[in-house]
């Protein structure tokens, strides 16, 4: 079953095969990206759990008008965004706005810390720090936190991200860039010992 | 027509980087910009560890689904397929119970 039309056709059937095609295309993405927003191993469970419940009980309803694609990753992050909300109390979020560079009044840069270090390329590099990385971007608020993974991390493109999460294209692009300088300045000042 | 994108220092440069790397900046800006990241070694760096950082977090692995999560996910689908309206149900009181957090 390759096609798009075909499998939404044999999902409104409810044909078991295209219940297991399904998980097997989305489920990894789906658990990653709920992992990533949730930060929380069960949290992301549950996300997929109810992403998954929510796709099948309403396929009849889904008219095409977007792809299958960004309609389920669409349905996951409210899912999680709705946990999130829910444990609204369990991690710290930055202020992004902390995080962006200083300009002078001539526009040039002005950085507090030494701009980068060797170190640093090992927080991102060594896979023992994978897990440093996801902590930081779970700081992230959840509107950047969600664009950053669905762009960086999922590897959508901005269109696509725009219909998922009902942004402009502009939106998108702003947060990623603001998303990846934090990311940027959140590794320099771990490195620098500074957070 | 695409608007021309101003860059005049440092603060439009950086401004602009992450659609540069997304080769989505028009042909003239590329040339301005890049006439200014080959005459700032300021933002010439900013690019360099900004690049290292998107594709740090794109090689990042992704994370493997547990298998109780696969073996409930299937379970709660199977309930719900077969049962239609009572199906839905079904799924839903088959779903185990929330578990406590653990550590983040």
């Amino acid at each position: 079953m390759t096609g798009e039309r075909a499998l939404v056709a044999a999902l409104k059937a409810g044909d078991a095969a295209a219940y297991e095609e399904v998980l097997r295309r989305f489920e990894v993405k789906i658990y990653s990206l709920a992992r990533g927003l949730t930060h929380n191993e069960h949290d992301a469970e549950d996300a997929v759990q109810e992403t998954f419940l929510s796709v099948f009980r309403n396929i009849a309803r889904f008219k095409g008008q977007s792809s299958l694609s960004t309609w389920i990753y669409r349905i996951a992050v409210n899912a999680a965004l709705m946990i999130l909300r829910r444990d609204r109390h369990v991690r710290k979020q930055v202020p992004i706005e902390d995080y962006m560079p200083d300009f002078d009044d001539t526009g040039h840069r002005v950085a507090v810390l030494p701009d980068w270090h060797p170190a640093a390329d090992e927080v991102l590099f060594n896979k023992e720090m994978a897990g440093l990385l996801r902590g930081f971007i779970a700081e992230l608020a959840p509107e950047y936190r969600t664009v950053f993974l669905l762009r960086d991390q999922e590897g959508l493109d901005n269109e696509e991200v725009a219909m998922i999460l009902h942004l402009s294209v502009a939106a998108v692009k702003s947060r990623l860039h603001r998303a990846r300088i934090y990311l940027r300045e959140r590794v320099k000042r771990h490195v620098y010992g500074g957070a | 027509m695409r608007p021309r994108t101003r860059i005049r220092d440092c603060r439009d440069v950086v401004g602009l980087l992450t659609e540069y790397l997304e080769g989505g900046l028009a042909p003239g800006a590329v040339t301005t910009l890049e006439r200014h990241l080959a005459g700032c070694s300021g933002c010439g760096e900013y690019l360099v560890s900004l690049k290292k950082t998107r594709d740090a977090i794109r090689r990042l692995a992704s994370h493997q689904v547990p298998d109780d999560c696969r073996r409930t996910l299937r379970a709660l689908l199977d309930a719900a397929r077969r049962g239609g309206g009572r199906g839905k149900r079904a799924a839903a009181a088959k779903k185990p119970a929330r578990r406590r957090r653990v550590t983040r």
